[in-house]
């Protein structure tokens, strides 16, 4: 799957879930991340991966705060902002497994779980610009997604 | 008719933001009520009128699809209106989910959405009770 549409999942789902503002590829990477989740997957054939979702603090406190309904100026908790990402991470990723492997096969995810910042790397990091702040997804398969590739039969160009 | 909402997730914020979706929809709410699990969904649903259930599938204690066998098997309350909100995107998992009964929105949804889910369940009730 080509960056551009790694991006337009995670903007739709920013958008759409968060209300969060999207404004295209990020043009820098952050400094440091403020949160940072994993969500691992189970799939077919024994197939898995995780992905990795992190958010620069304009974008961990702006997604605690829309998900809220906070009002101007008030501010998340530490708490709220981990949940918060928690759940942004768990949709991002349910919503880019399909689009890398199609919808016919069941994928098992993991509940998100918290990790410590540290930069993204992998095959696909993709950063997306927002308003608010940056979100940056990194995406791991096994075995550079052959089973998996090879169980749903994903059409080459489609492929991660 | 004003419905009671059950809203079913493990993210309390996630319930949050469901719950105002549900306030968002123009859907004539009574009460809202909010489970973390689907066992506490079960409590709740034995001790409540619930009309609507808005239910998450990846949980911890009981899953969303057990949750909903066992609701479909509890004659008290097998007939109550069930939409999934999930990232679930297996079309063998959503068939299922559908042949029990329920509708499904995909997260991310807008409000408009869950009121045609909600109308589209209500069209297939056509003179059912709960």
């Amino acid at each position: 799957m080509s960056d551009e549409a790694c991006l337009a999942v995670i903007a739709n789902v920013a958008e759409n879930l968060a209300f969060l503002m999207p404004t295209g590829p990020a043009e820098s990477t952050p400094d440091s991340w403020r949160i940072q989740i994993e969500v691992q997957w189970v799939g077919p054939d024994g197939s898995r991966g995780r992905i990795m979702v992190a958010l620069d603090q304009g974008a961990a406190e702006a997604t605690a705060a829309n998900l809220l309904g906070l009002m101007p100026g008030e501010v998340p908790s530490g708490p709220d902002i981990q949940d918060a990402g928690n759940e942004l991470a768990n949709v991002i990723a349910g919503n880019l497994l399909p689009v890398l492997y199609g919808n016919d096969h069941e994928f098992h995810l993991n509940p998100p779980e918290a990790r410590a910042p540290t930069p993204l790397y992998g095959r696909t990091v993709v950063m997306l610009g927002l308003w608010e702040g940056i979100i940056g997804v990194s995406i791991y398969g096994d075995a550079d997604n052959t089973r998996i590739l090879k169980a749903v039969q994903v059409p080459r160009e489609l492929r991660a | 008719m004003a419905f009671n909402v059950l809203v079913v997730d493990d993210n309390r914020m996630m319930r949050s933001m469901v719950a105002r979706a549900v306030g968002m929809s123009g859907l004539s709410i009574s009460k809202t009520y909010e489970a973390g699990d689907g066992v506490q969904a079960l409590k709740a649903m034995r001790s409540q009128w619930i009309d609507l259930v808005l239910l998450d599938i990846n949980m911890p204690v009981m899953n969303g699809e057990e949750f909903l066998t066992q609701l479909r098997a509890d004659t008290a309350l097998s007939k109550t209106l069930v939409i999934v909100v999930s990232t679930e995107s297996s079309q063998p998992r959503i068939t299922r989910l559908k042949e029990m009964g329920a509708g499904f929105i995909h997260k991310p949804f807008r409000p408009e959405e869950l009121v045609n889910a909600v109308n589209d369940l209500m069209a297939g009730k056509v003179g059912g009770d709960k």
